[in-house]
């Protein structure tokens, strides 16, 4: 894929199907429980199970993998309370217990599948979270060093070798003199 | 209201700016270039990162249902975030013609016409073939499974100088390698007398006299960024070099003040057929390196351009643009969930050194078309056609075959839509558009003359992508640039004539 192409997308994620998703949130996002509204450690808690969840491993390599999710230059933070009162209220649905935190990771899993599909409005939610989530994690998006160790990206570039030594060898013959094709 | 005269005024700074800018100060006219996004030090402001504020900062992205265009806004355009791949485009693209067996390009324009101004605009950027040695692994590879199959693969060409390879030309060169036009023909322009204002973007354009008065003069209403207030600008040659969607959406705002455009404006758009797919390398095949090295690695096959009419490479990303938007999955892997979990974490972690991705560059009918919504934003469309369908299987089974038969694994690529689903349908993305203002031998058939200028309006002219008529089988950037440094060179010998 070309580059570019795919960066257009972070766009999409960031400021179309997160608010997308979201907007019609607003309408409901006034009923769920009093104590996500009042407990943003309750909040973080649930998030971060959620969030390794989607990159089991990843908390391993950053120190918050649900960062995103919390950060306001991105809509869902707006609507993170209520993301993590959903994920309560479908682990006590399916089981028996509203603390997600406390699932195993097979659980959280079938959970998060839940959500994913639910109704419409709830789906695009399920959707962006997972997506800002890996962009967050896999491109290290909040230190420009750090990278992610999980799929051996190193953030900045370190001096690796760019080639192999014996490059000529990998060719095979040209169809052009110059590489402009006449 | 502040108003300002100026003898030339440029729309742009990008490919199709640059050039009529350098060459119409040197010929010593007063010439003021207006760029809509932010002023850029290539010294000091790129950066190595996939912070979303920095790369959303400049690259902007507009999508309908068939087709997505990325597309840069900022000083030296897209300059400052291709992949500086400058290659030619081969003489058969001269010779595509409509369903109508008209020929696209208008009569005289073709790759012999062209090459004294490739000549130009490669001596500019410093073009080179890379040399064997810098040949990114991700080449390497690409080459290899080209090789074992008995087919042709080149060595691409670069504007760049001292390139370390460091893999994040999309973000913009932290060392000043590759060869934006910052570092070239803006810099000269300044130095030949021309001025540059920023985060300044043109709303319309009108002819300030009737028509037929002379001497012709244009008018163009603009706005600073942050600011309420409306600036002017009064000008004998209006050049129009702010790309195949800024030039389009700039004439399309401004349609009822210049009731004579062509019917053509905003259709005609070509997109260079990209298709993708990507595979986990066989065993046997050695790794690449999806992270380091050139973004484009280095070797691009001209093998099936005479048989399928198109090019192939092989292509690289960053995490960044793996996971956003799209949904990567092992074929026929059917364990759940796929795309995120357990399943994607194993993986993104062989993206690094054994996924493979491959692209090809066709030769698509110019049929997008740009249009503005009720609301005022910009509207893109592709009509699907079974051509066009036809045309991404075969496409894509070609590349598909490339990687099976060497062994390769092929993993899903899905592109998501707005809402965050699969596009269930026929889907292109690009930053290859061109042909929204296309060159013709008439109106009828396009918006700008073979020298560039619009039709019906003097002095009006279009030296950008938009002016570009097909889709090139290659990168676009070197022969935006040559096709700019000829209208350029058009003029200049038409206003000394004159």
């Amino acid at each position: 894929m070309e580059r570019r192409d795919v960066v257009r997308n972070l766009a999409w994620i960031i400021a179309g199907t997160a608010a997308a998703a979201c907007t019609p949130l607003r309408i409901i996002t006034r009923a769920f429980p009093e104590e996500f509204k009042r407990d943003r450690a309750l909040v973080e808690a649930t998030l971060r199970a959620f969030a390794s969840a989607v990159i089991p491993r990843a908390a391993g390599d950053t120190s918050n993998p649900a960062r995103a999710l919390l950060d306001h230059r991105y809509p869902l933070a707006r609507y993170a309370a209520f993301f993590a009162s959903d994920l309560s209220q479908r682990s006590q649905s399916r089981y028996g217990t509203p603390a997600f935190a406390t699932l195993t990771l097979e659980q959280r899993t079938a959970v998060i599948a839940d959500g994913l599909s639910a109704d419409g409005t709830t789906r695009k939610l399920y959707r962006g979270a997972i997506y800002l989530t890996q962009v967050a994690v896999y491109a290290g998006i909040y230190d420009d060093d750090a990278g992610c160790a999980l799929i051996g990206f190193s953030g900045r570039y370190r001096g690796d070798a760019v080639s192999y030594e014996n490059a000529d060898a990998f060719l095979p013959a040209p169809l052009t003199s110059s590489g402009n094709y006449e | 209201m502040p108003q300002h005269e100026t003898d030339a005024l440029i729309i742009g700074t990008g490919f199709g700016a640059a050039a009529p800018a350098l060459r119409l100060a040197q010929a010593g006219l007063k010439v003021t270039l207006l760029e809509k996004g932010p002023r850029i030090d290539p010294f000091k402001d790129f950066r190595q990162t996939s912070d979303p504020d920095y790369v959303m900062r400049y690259l902007k992205g507009l999508s309908g249902d068939h087709l997505a265009l990325t597309y840069a806004e900022a000083l030296g355009g897209g300059s400052g975030f291709y992949e500086m791949v400058s290659l030619r485009a081969p003489s058969r693209v001269f010779d595509q013609v409509d369903e109508h067996g008209r020929r696209l390009w208008p009569a005289g324009i073709d790759r012999a016409a062209l090459d004294p101004y490739y000549d130009i605009a490669e001596r500019m950027l410093h073009v080179t073939q890379i040399p064997v040695e810098q040949v990114p692994k991700t080449g390497l590879v690409f080459a290899t499974m080209m090789k074992r199959l008995g087919y042709s693969c080149d060595r691409a060409r670069y504007a760049e100088r001292g390139c370390v390879g460091s893999g994040f030309c999309v973000t913009g060169c932290i060392y000043a390698a590759k060869q934006s036009l910052l570092l070239n023909y803006l810099p000269q322009a300044v130095a030949a007398g021309a001025t540059i204002e920023t985060d300044v973007e043109a709303l319309h354009i009108a002819p300030v006299h009737p028509r037929f008065a002379a001497p012709y003069r244009y008018e163009v209403q603009c706005r600073k960024r942050g600011s309420a207030d409306i600036i002017t600008y009064r000008t004998r040659i209006l050049i129009l070099g702010g790309g195949t969607i800024g030039t389009a959406r700039l004439l399309l705002a401004s349609r009822d003040r210049l009731p004579f455009l062509s019917a053509q404006l905003g259709h005609n758009i070509a997109f260079n057929g990209s298709v993708k797919a990507a595979a986990l390398l066989a065993d046997d095949l050695p790794d690449g390196d999806m992270f380091t090295g050139r973004t484009h690695p280095g070797m691009i096959s001209y093998q099936f351009l005479e048989s399928h009419g198109v090019t192939v490479s092989a292509a690289k990303a960053m995490p960044l643009e793996l996971v956003a938007g799209i949904r990567l999955r092992v074929e026929a892997d059917r364990r759940r969930p796929s795309w995120w979990g357990e399943r994607n974490v194993e993986l993104m972690e062989q993206c690094r050194h054994r996924l493979i991705a491959l692209y090809a560059m066709g030769l698509t009918p110019p049929s997008a078309r740009l249009s503005i919504a009720n609301d005022g934003s910009c509207v893109v469309s592709l009509e699907p056609t079974a051509a066009l369908r036809d045309y991404h299987e075969r496409t894509e089974e070609l590349l598909q075959s490339i990687l099976m038969r060497n062994g390769c694994r092929l993993v899903d690529v899905e592109f998501v839509n707005r809402d965050g689903a699969p596009h269930g349908d026929l889907f292109f993305s690009t930053a290859h558009q061109v042909g929204s203002c296309r060159m013709a031998d008439s109106r009828e058939h396009g918006v700008v003359t073979a020298a560039g200028e619009v039709f019906d309006y003097p002095g009006l002219y279009i030296s950008d992508g938009s002016a570009i008529p097909s889709s090139l089988a290659v990168n676009t950037s070197l022969t935006i640039l040559a096709n700019a440094e000829r209208i350029a060179d058009e003029i200049v010998l038409s206003r000394n004539a004159a």
